[in-house]
């Protein structure tokens, strides 16, 4: 592996990937995520965000670093993830959306998982035609994307409503943890990161003009339930095509000049090389853990 | 997750101020897991545990080596059958027929090198022994057909849990799920109401069903798997997994599911809790012989085909 901090990103750590998240993917069982941190601790030496990040400013690698980061807040990062890595005596970092830790919004893609597990999707494809979608020749994930719009989400919203019982709509909520949960992940040391309040595709161009709005909610949020700001903004949905120096203009421009933007780019951290200071991740692989180390020194 | 194709209803707690707990599970890594999982998260609540152990009876090592020997004897009754066959339907038949039968004994090997026991040390083994490390309390190990008697009851009379966990164990008698005095609860490696009974991950594979690669917590009723269900969720998989690795996720993930709805029982304030009543028409119970070698011999090939990686990728790709 390159001298190099790697940021390993998932989503979540569970025995459990329920139907709200087999859509998604990004969810190892704790087992396997305890045999990665086995094989990768002998390739490399396992770090602290805190510790890496430090390192990467001060221009201070001189051998292969690696860290975890989870996206999204799903509960099972506190539950298994935490004392896995406490074994190792490394903290991560967890990137939460404020209006799913208040149960206020569920994640759109998770209700896409749903009514996908629903056979929810051949109604879900007719009324996306309206916005000019061509069944058998685009893919649901990658259109909403394109167009995304709160026109899109309502569509979503009532197509879940019909198909998901107010039970579990309410019951689905536990996939993510609560403000208190994420709290207790802070008092041990975690990493507490900004993903913005709803994941809506803030980086895309369809939905750009809100990309500072989400992401202040979100701020005020865990500065009102936590007391803490944070340092990083993590992108939610950072495709290709996303224009990072026009991100960062946003951010200067409304006074965030201090926070990191942080994306996933399947990349390794190396101070100088890194643009506008943007720190890299690299998306956890379905692969067996023995080849984890391989895979690293490939990128 | 409470299972969102189902109707919900309330079950009342009977009121009580000392919500006690008593364990029986079966005597495997997984089943201790569970065991030592509770007693981890309730503490002095768990009143005892039972430990079903049916090698606590006299061995019968005299009967296996004999039916080894059996086994043996067949070679020669195979070779003359096979001469049988070649005669009556030609050598071309007899080839084909030889190269079937070849195939279905390297595949009946496959099956018996299998270890659940190995997959089961290299999932659980460490945490076992960090939980009994930090646990003092130890099983009661007793015969399966001990929890059928009147010495038994009158043992859990004693105990007077409120609540009474079972995983890996027999049918239990009305009789004795209905004198607990707060719930009886179950937890089941599959999905009720579909699939109930035995081997029920192999049976959801069989059907390539990825959706009732499930656990399912329930109140213990006399029936397989049938009671009310309390939480139901499917479990993580990963493209390389095997179908041991599958099956015994599928328990640790049960072990949660259970964890939670007891915490929610617990809490003093509550006084209901959300369940679903399965239909009895729903679904099918699978017993244990219907797990036959034609069934396991397709779940290999399924797996040899890499038909996981590819339906995962498919469910994802939408």
């Amino acid at each position: 592996m390159k001298k190099g901090w790697y940021i390993l990103n998932y989503h979540d750590i569970s025995w459990e990937e329920s139907i709200w998240m087999r859509g998604i993917g990004g969810t190892f069982a704790p087992d396997i995520f305890e045999e990665q941190l086995e094989i990768l601790s002998k390739s490399a030496r396992l770090v602290s965000i805190e510790e890496g990040f430090k390192r990467f400013l001060d221009a201070d690698i001189d051998e292969p670093l690696v860290s975890f980061w989870f996206d999204d807040g799903f509960r099972g990062v506190r539950k298994y993830a935490m004392p896995i890595m406490k074994e190792y005596s490394i903290e991560g970092a967890v990137s939460i959306n404020s209006r799913f830790a208040l149960r206020e919004e569920m994640f759109w893609r998770a209700k896409l998982s749903f009514l996908a597990h629903s056979d929810a999707l051949r109604l879900l494809r007719s009324r996306l035609k309206k916005f000019a979608f061509r069944t058998g020749k685009e893919y649901i994930k990658a259109f909403t994307l394109d167009h995304f719009s709160r026109d899109i989400v309502e569509i979503i919203d009532e197509l879940y409503e019909e198909f998901c019982p107010e039970h579990s709509r309410e019951d689905a909520f536990r996939i993510f943890d609560t403000f208190e949960g994420i709290g207790c992940l802070l008092e041990n040391g975690w990493e507490i990161c900004n993903h913005s309040s709803a994941h809506y595709p803030i980086s895309e161009e369809s939905y750009i003009h809100r990309f500072t709005d989400e992401f202040i909610e979100c701020e005020e949020a865990i500065e009102r339930e936590l007391g803490i700001s944070t340092r990083f903004w993590v992108l939610p949905f950072d495709r290709k095509s996303v224009d990072i120096a026009q991100m960062r203009k946003l951010m200067d421009e409304k006074g965030h000049r201090e926070r990191r933007l942080v994306m996933v780019g399947n990349r390794v951290n190396i101070a100088q090389e890194s643009p506008s200071g943007t720190i890299f991740r690299i998306e956890a692989p379905s692969l067996p853990a023995k080849d984890y180390p391989g895979y690293l020194s490939s990128i | 997750m409470y299972p969102h194709d189902m109707e919900r209803e309330y079950l009342y707690l009977p009121p009580s101020e000392d919500r006690t707990i008593v364990l029986v599970t079966g005597k495997e890594l997984r089943h201790r897991r569970f065991a030592l999982r509770i007693i981890e998260s309730f503490g002095e609540r768990v009143k005892g545990w039972y430990e079903l152990d049916d090698s606590l009876r006299s061995p019968h090592k005299g009967r296996a080596i004999s039916s080894k020997l059996s086994r043996l004897e067949k070679i020669p009754s195979f070779a003359i059958d096979m001469a049988k066959y070649c005669r009556h339907r030609g050598l071309k038949a007899a080839v084909r027929k030889s190269v079937t039968d070849i195939s279905n004994l390297l595949y009946r090997i496959r099956l018996r090198s299998r270890s659940l026991r190995r997959e089961e040390e290299k999932l659980f083994a460490k945490e076992v022994a960090r939980l009994e490390k930090k646990i003092d309390m130890q099983a009661r190990k007793i015969e399966t057909e001990y929890v059928h008697t009147d010495d038994f009851r009158e043992e859990i009379r004693q105990l007077d849990p409120y609540l009474f966990l079972t995983l890996g164990g027999p049918l239990y008698k009305s009789a004795l799920i209905e004198s607990i005095r707060g719930v009886a609860i179950n937890q089941h490696a599959g999905s009720s109401p579909r699939f109930k009974g035995s081997n029920t991950i192999h049976w959801a594979l069989y059907h390539r069903k990825l959706e009732d690669i499930a656990s399912t917590v329930h109140l213990t009723v006399s029936a397989a798997d049938s009671g009310a269900i309390l939480r139901r969720s499917t479990v993580t998989l990963h493209p390389d997994d095997s179908i041991e690795s599958i099956f015994l996720r599928t328990v640790a993930l049960g072990t949660e599911l259970m964890i939670e709805v007891v915490e929610e029982i617990i809490d003093p304030n509550s006084q209901k809790i959300a369940i679903f009543p399965q239909d009895s028409k729903d679904g099918r119970s699978y017993l244990d012989s219907e797990l036959n070698f034609p069934v396991r011999k397709a779940l290999l090939r399924d797996f040899d085909s890499g038909w996981l990686r590819e339906e995962l990728e498919r469910i994802r790709r939408f």
